[in-house]
C-alpha cells in the first residue's frame, strides 16, 4: 500500500481550482468579445437600414428638384459615386467584424469595434438631412 | 452636387483613415492583393499587432462560424437594397422624363 500525502492532494486541489478559474475567466472574455461584436453588428445593421431608407428619399429629392432628364441623370450619377463609397465603407466594416469574430486578438477586436462606431456615427450625421426631417 | 451630398462626403472623410487599413485587409481576404501589396498588408497587420491570429483569420478565408454567416447576410442585404433603390429611381426618372420619340 502506497502512502499519499494529504499535502500533495491539497496542492492538487488548489491547482485544479486555479485552472478552473483561469479557464472560466477565458471563456467569459470570449463571451464578452462575442457579445460586443454582436452589438456592433446590430448597430451597423441599424445604420444600414437607416441609410437604405435615406438613400431612396435622397435620390427622390434629387429627381424632384431636376427640371430635365439630363439634369436628373447627371445629379443622380454624381450622388451614386458617393453611394458607392458609403456601400464600400459598410462592406469594409462588415469584413472587419468578420475578421474580429474569427480571430482572438485585441487589435482586430478594437479596430473592428472602432470602425463600426465611426461608421454608425457618420451614417447618423449623413442621414440627418432635410430629406429625413 | 447637393448640400446633403457634400455633407455626406465630409463626414465620410472623417471615417476614412482607419477604414482604409481595414479595406486593404479586406482585399487580402479575397486574394485580391499582389505580392507587392502583400508587403503593405503585412505592414498593416504588424502595426495592428496580433499578426498571427489576424493572418490566420485572413488565410482561413474567415470560414465557418454562425457570426460570419450573419455578417455575410447583412452585407448582402445592403447590396441588394442599393440595387433595388437604384432600379426604382431609374424607373421614376424614366416616368417623370419620358424619352422623346
Amino acid at each position: 500500500m502506497t502512502y499519499r500525502s494529504p499535502i500533495g492532494a491539497y496542492f492538487t486541489a488548489i491547482l485544479c481550482a486555479f485552472l478552473f478559474v483561469i479557464s472560466t475567466m477565458s471563456a467569459c472574455d470570449k463571451g464578452q468579445r462575442q457579445d460586443t461584436l454582436h452589438t456592433s453588428l446590430v448597430a451597423v445593421n441599424v445604420a444600414r437600414d437607416r441609410f437604405i431608407t435615406w438613400d431612396l428619399d435622397h435620390q427622390r429629392a434629387i429627381v424632384a428638384a431636376s427640371s430635365s432628364r439630363e439634369e436628373a441623370q447627371q445629379k443622380i450619377g454624381e450622388y451614386r459615386a458617393l453611394q458607392s463609397e458609403i456601400t464600400g465603407w459598410f462592406v469594409t466594416v462588415y469584413r472587419a467584424l468578420a475578421i474580429a469574430a474569427n480571430a482572438n486578438d485585441d487589435p482586430s477586436f478594437r479596430t473592428a469595434v472602432q470602425a463600426a462606431t465611426n461608421l454608425v456615427d457618420s451614417v447618423k450625421r449623413i442621414t440627418a438631412t432635410p430629406e429625413r426631417q | 452636387m447637393s448640400d446633403a451630398t457634400d455633407r455626406a462626403r465630409k463626414y465620410l472623410a472623417i471615417a476614412a483613415t482607419s477604414l482604409q487599413a481595414m479595406e486593404i485587409i479586406g482585399q487580402a481576404t479575397r486574394g485580391l492583393v499582389s505580392k507587392g501589396e502583400r508587403a503593405t498588408v503585412d505592414e498593416i497587420l504588424a502595426v495592428l499587432g496580433g499578426v498571427e491570429s489576424v493572418a490566420a483569420a485572413v488565410s482561413s478565408g474567415l470560414a465557418g462560424t454562425a457570426t460570419e454567416e450573419d455578417i455575410h447576410t447583412a452585407m448582402q442585404q445592403l447590396l441588394d437594397s442599393m440595387a433595388t433603390n437604384n432600379q426604382t429611381i431609374d424607373g421614376e426618372i424614366a416616368q417623370k422624363f419620358p424619352p422623346s420619340a
